[in-house]
């Protein structure tokens, strides 16, 4: 697939002594697409997250674009606990990471400017971003991303500690970004499957047990049996998404 | 908005600090330098990186500090470690050049002397390297412990060396200890040395920030560069490790004629007409007794030369007291066999006898005098037997000096 971020035989652990985190894991992320990566706690969500963003280097496997392009230009990432650069200001810090990505300074402030204003955060330019609440930084993110013209963004469980109000601005924030970047979002709650994405992945021990389209996903819901606090949802996608990953997991 | 980074405005936070800091290094050494007139020795001690190094090393600990709770190399970016690093440190790397130049020559300026560029240079590199290293602890090291990590270093490293001579490290860390007296000048082997460990740290930062990914083999690179290199110019040049200082040229002299002819080293000719007048001041005391004030006087002595000192006091009673004593025979060939010893004791009191009552006819208080330069001076015994002849009328004096020399010379030979 043309542009598609792909992911090979990925090994990773952390230490000699310590077993496989991710088992030999393929995976392949089209371009623009809106993904929902779900599994359980220790499940590896954040450890593949980080080596699709070249954080973290795979003991074996690789990690390319499928037209040739420099992996490292074009992945973004935003780490479950985010940090600030100290003295920095919001505005400063996604120049800096534009410089970062390999953006001259001059033009690296000029596209930060450009897009606080697409991501709701112009009135927090001068902010330093130690300041800023776990909303924020996902903003961040994806204004950092869009500055520099990531292709593939990876946040790992940007919304697990934001209350709804919050969670529902992200996600729609997340809605007005142009199609030109792919955004990857970690999660353990399958409600997020339910609307927002086009893509959904499930992982467990290291390995994708699921991935395919969000209408697939939903598929495996529909004839799966509901459990009584399924069955008090009223909204039937997040049932169905619910009663999905449940299946998935077994 | 300007385009800033978070590196300037540390970079302005510590300015203050750092321009204190400066003041008292310039007060400390510039009003109260030692051999302030030679150009060697006052570069070696202004252009001395450890005092600059505590104020930029650690705003570069704190610096890096920031980038690393920023997990700016945990970004996935395509600036490597290296280029990311310099971007933070720049600033403070040209400050630093900035403020040691301007130490260095402003010292210089007040002390009308010229500035030694080997010494400078070495002491840039060596500053640099270190605010390097104080960098990349600040990268590996969290938080607060990092400045303490960076203090440590810089005692351990820079410091005890000074207070403590340790043989291995004494001029390894490029800070020219006990460079130089009058007579000493800087020793080449000892700044090679001080360049190739100041390199190899450089180079071993580097390999650090290149391998960071894997932390076992970046710490190692770090460590293991500078100490390999260190030791390899331990052994290699082991005297280099050991001494900042080389002799000077003895023909580094500029000589005056006259009734005594004066020889100074070329930061000191100024002031010939002031040791002119210290030596006919001699000539005048010792007249009376038949003691001829050498025909040739050199700060750097040699053959025929009786050599005197005049720095780093640069007073009349130094040169005078130096004279008198280098006047004394030394008469090498009394030893050059065993001899019986009660010879041995009359020839040692001897030179003890002429020595101090040579001090003494010059006009010179004992307490007056660093005992530390000549023992026979405040020796009491000694002093007793110079005290009775000083009371003698001139010419007896004079016969007792002539029989002392003869003393001296009886064992065959003098050499002055």
């Amino acid at each position: 697939m043309s542009g598609a971020l792909v992911a090979e035989g990925l090994h990773y652990r952390y230490g000699r002594r310590h077993p496989d985190v991710l088992a030999g894991l393929d995976w392949t992320i089209p371009p623009g697409s809106r993904t929902v990566l779900l599994g359980p706690a220790e499940s590896g969500k954040s450890t593949l997250l980080s080596v699709l963003a070249q954080v973290a280097e795979p003991r074996r496997g690789r990690v390319y674009l499928a037209d040739g392009g420099d992996v490292a230009r074009a992945v973004g990432w935003l780490p479950q606990q985010p940090r600030g650069i100290g003295g920095l200001s919001v505005e400063e810090h996604i120049a800096y990471v534009g410089w970062l990505k390999g953006l001259r300074r001059s033009e690296a402030l000029a596209r930060a400017t450009a897009q606080l204003e697409r991501v709701g955060l112009r009135r927090q330019a001068v902010v330093r971003t130690v300041a800023l609440n776990p909303a924020q930084f996902a903003r961040l993110a994806l204004a950092e991303a869009l500055a520099y013209d990531a292709r593939f963004l990876f946040l790992d469980e940007p919304t697990a500690a934001m209350d709804r109000p919050d969670r529902d601005r992200f996600w729609n924030v997340l809605g007005t970004v142009p199609r030109s970047l792919a955004v990857v979002v970690s999660g353990n709650d399958p409600r997020e499957a339910a609307r927002h994405v086009d893509a959904v992945a499930v992982l467990r021990d290291g390995k994708l047990l699921f991935r395919g389209s969000r209408a697939e996903f939903l598929a495996l819901g529909a004839d799966a049996p509901a459990t009584p606090a399924e069955r008090r949802r009223k909204d039937p996608e997040k049932r169905a998404a619910a009663a999905a990953y449940r299946a998935v997991l077994g | 908005m300007p385009w800033k980074l978070a590196v300037r405005t540390a970079a302005l936070k510590v300015l203050a600090w750092i321009l204190v800091f400066y003041c008292a290094f310039l007060a400390f050494y510039l009003y109260s330098p030692e051999d302030s007139d030679y150009a060697v020795s006052l570069t070696a001690e202004t252009a001395r990186s450890a005092y600059l190094v505590f104020v930029f090393g650690t705003a570069a600990a704190i610096r890096t500090n920031t980038l690393r709770a920023g997990g700016v190399l945990a970004r996935g970016g395509v600036r490597s470690p290296v280029t990311i690093v310099l971007d933070a440190l720049w600033p403070l790397l040209v400050f630093a050049v900035v403020v040691q130049v301007a130490i260095v020559v402003i010292g210089a300026g007040l002390a009308g002397t010229g500035v030694t560029l080997a010494i400078l240079l070495v002491g840039l590199v060596v500053l640099l390297a270190q605010i390097l290293v104080a960098g990349w602890i600040g990268l590996v090291v969290p938080g607060g412990p990092a400045s303490l990590v960076v203090v440590v270093y810089w005692a351990v490293w820079l410091l005890v060396p000074r207070l403590a001579p340790i043989a291995l490290l004494n001029q390894l860390n490029g800070q020219f200890h006990g460079c130089c007296g009058g007579d000493e000048t800087w020793s080449r082997s000892a700044a090679w040395a001080s360049l190739a460990v100041a390199v190899a740290l450089v180079v071993g930062v580097v390999a650090a920030l290149l391998l960071h990914a894997d932390r076992g083999w970046s710490v190692t690179a770090a460590v293991g560069v500078p100490v390999v290199v260190a030791a390899l110019t331990a052994l290699l040049l082991p005297d280099a490790s050991r001494w900042a200082a080389s002799e000077r040229r003895a023909d580094d002299t500029r000589c005056f004629d006259g009734d005594v002819r004066i020889c100074l080293r070329p930061e000191h000719t100024d002031d010939v007409e002031r040791v002119r007048a210290a030596v006919a001041d001699l000539g005048d005391r010792w007249r009376p007794f038949g003691v001829p004030v050498p025909a040739t006087i050199s700060e750097a002595g040699g053959p025929g030369r009786v050599r005197f000192q005049y720095g780093p006091d640069h007073t009349r009673d130094l040169v005078l007291f130096t004279i008198a004593v280098n006047t004394v025979p030394t008469p090498v060939g009394c030893y050059r066999e065993p001899l019986p010893p009660r010879h041995d004791r009359e020839l040692v009191a001897a030179v003890d006898h002429v020595t101090a009552w040579l001090v003494g006819i010059s006009g010179l208080y004992r307490w007056s005098l660093d005992s530390a330069l000549v023992d026979a001076v405040n020796d009491e015994a000694n002093l007793a037997e110079v005290d009775r002849v000083s009371r003698l009328p001139d010419a007896e004096q004079a016969a007792w000096y002539q029989r002392e020399l003869a003393v001296i010379d009886s064992c065959g030979g003098r050499d002055v």
